[in-house]
């Protein structure tokens, strides 16, 4: 009975293993792509670091409220990719560490739907509650509304 | 101010691709260099060194992770069962380092890194685990148990977990370190996985990879939304430790483990020393 479901198991365990594996892959790089970008717009764009970033706010950084250029929230970020006079390279590369930041849950999506396609429902529902910890812990961050 | 930025951040992609590299080459992950380096010798803050750590994490084991899980060489039942333990702990860790002074922090990361240093002085060549060990009853339901190809052996090496309930408890402290101090703390989820649950080196090492990323990906939301990962400092270093962990990886597999244990063994040894420094009040830089 058990070899049964472990066989069954062991052979879809493989395909939800190269799954997993390649939306690592490609969540990490495209992530440090669109970072890297950011970065070089920010250095290229004149004013950008000088005005909004001090080297000081990185050695010695405000107690009460985030640095500038710091983005905590999905809105402010999406705020700064917008055109014109509110673009703000440093969002898009905000952007990039927030997609990192994505791509070990988006891996375990994957390795959910693959263990549900497989029929093994055991490491579905783990696969599940791991996702629920993700989810909650990024939705509730650090306990600021 | 711009001139001494674009230097600054110069700096801190090349000094994290050494610490990428040598992370990679001792199998200590690169955070728990890059945080003592970057505050000791860059002066950055505690917390933007800890967020800049914890992203780099999850770019180094979204690309190792991938290629381990490919190879077959992580096991993901393993891995993602004992995820449970890791992000609920890294969760509770991120919250306490927002609580803990810093002072606290350095202390703990000396104390973190002391034992690094230990466990590295330990390990001394690649060996199989005794199999005559009794079968564990949740290995056995978990399914906690598969097959690797062992390159240098040359041969197909079948292994099955042992002590799956210790390794769980032991897997929730790591996640509390990786939380509180914003590492990857795989020294720690190796020692679980290959001296408590006897799982093969090789495989404790790739399946450790696959659980930082997921474990680091808990923390940091707690890391972001609290401002703690400053673009500026994150980017390079999340780049820099990436680049210097696969020249690292590709590096290591000439190299002469027990070389390069005993050639990093004083770098882990003195930045121990200048963390619990530092923590006790006694700067040196």
């Amino acid at each position: 009975m058990r070899r049964d479901w472990e066989t069954r198991a062991a052979e879809g365990l493989g395909r939800v293993e190269n799954g997993t594996s390649r939306v690592l892959f490609w969540g990490g790089a495209v992530s440090i792509v669109v970072a890297v970008a950011g970065l070089l717009l920010a250095l290229l764009t004149p004013g950008t670091l000088t005005r909004e970033v001090r080297l000081a706010d990185i050695q010695r950084p405000p107690a009460e409220r985030p640095a500038q250029g710091v983005f905590v929230a999905v809105r402010p970020i999406l705020r700064g990719l917008g055109a014109g006079a509110q673009f703000d390279p440093l969002a898009v590369v905000a952007l990039g560490l927030g997609l990192l930041l994505l791509t070990p849950v988006a891996g375990v999506l994957v390795a959910l739907v693959g263990f549900l396609s497989v029929g093994d429902q055991l490491y579905a529902g783990i696969a599940a509650l791991v996702l629920v910890i993700l989810v909650v812990s990024l939705v509730t961050g650090g306990g600021h509304p | 101010m711009s001139l001494d930025l674009s230097l600054f951040l110069l700096a801190l992609l090349g000094t994290s691709i050494a610490a990428g590299g040598v992370g990679a080459i001792l199998g200590l992950g690169g955070g728990i260099l890059l945080v003592p380096v970057l505050t000791v010798f860059f002066g950055v803050s505690l917390k933007y060194a800890m967020g800049a750590s914890i992203v780099s994490i999850i770019a180094t084991s979204s690309g190792s992770a991938a290629r381990y899980l490919r190879s077959r060489l992580s096991n993901l039942r393993i891995g993602l069962f004992l995820v449970l333990a890791t992000t609920t702990g890294a969760i509770t860790g991120a919250h306490l380092a927002g609580v803990v002074p810093a002072r606290g922090l350095e202390v703990i990361l000396g104390l973190t890194l002391a034992y690094s240093a230990f466990a590295t002085f330990r390990q001394i060549g690649v060996e199989l685990p005794p199999t005559t060990l009794a079968a564990d009853r949740w290995a056995v339901q978990l399914g906690h148990e598969g097959t690797y190809h062992d390159a240098r052996l040359r041969a197909e090496i079948p292994y099955r977990a042992h002590r799956v309930g210790w390794g769980f408890l032991a897997m929730f402290g790591a996640g509390v370190l990786s939380g509180l101090l914003g590492i990857g703390s795989g020294a720690f989820k190796v020692l679980a996985l290959d001296a408590l649950m006897r799982l093969p080196m090789k495989v404790s090492t790739a399946t450790s990879n696959f659980m930082i990323g997921i474990t680091a990906a808990a923390s940091a939301g707690v890391y972001f939304t609290r401002g703690d990962v400053h673009p500026l400092v994150a980017t390079p270093v999340a780049v820099g430790v990436l680049v210097g962990a696969n020249a690292g990886t590709r590096l290591m597999a000439r190299m002469r483990n027990q070389t390069v244990r005993k050639a990093f063994l004083p770098v882990l040894v003195y930045l121990a020393g200048s963390m619990l420094l530092r923590g006790l009040g006694i700067h040196l830089w």
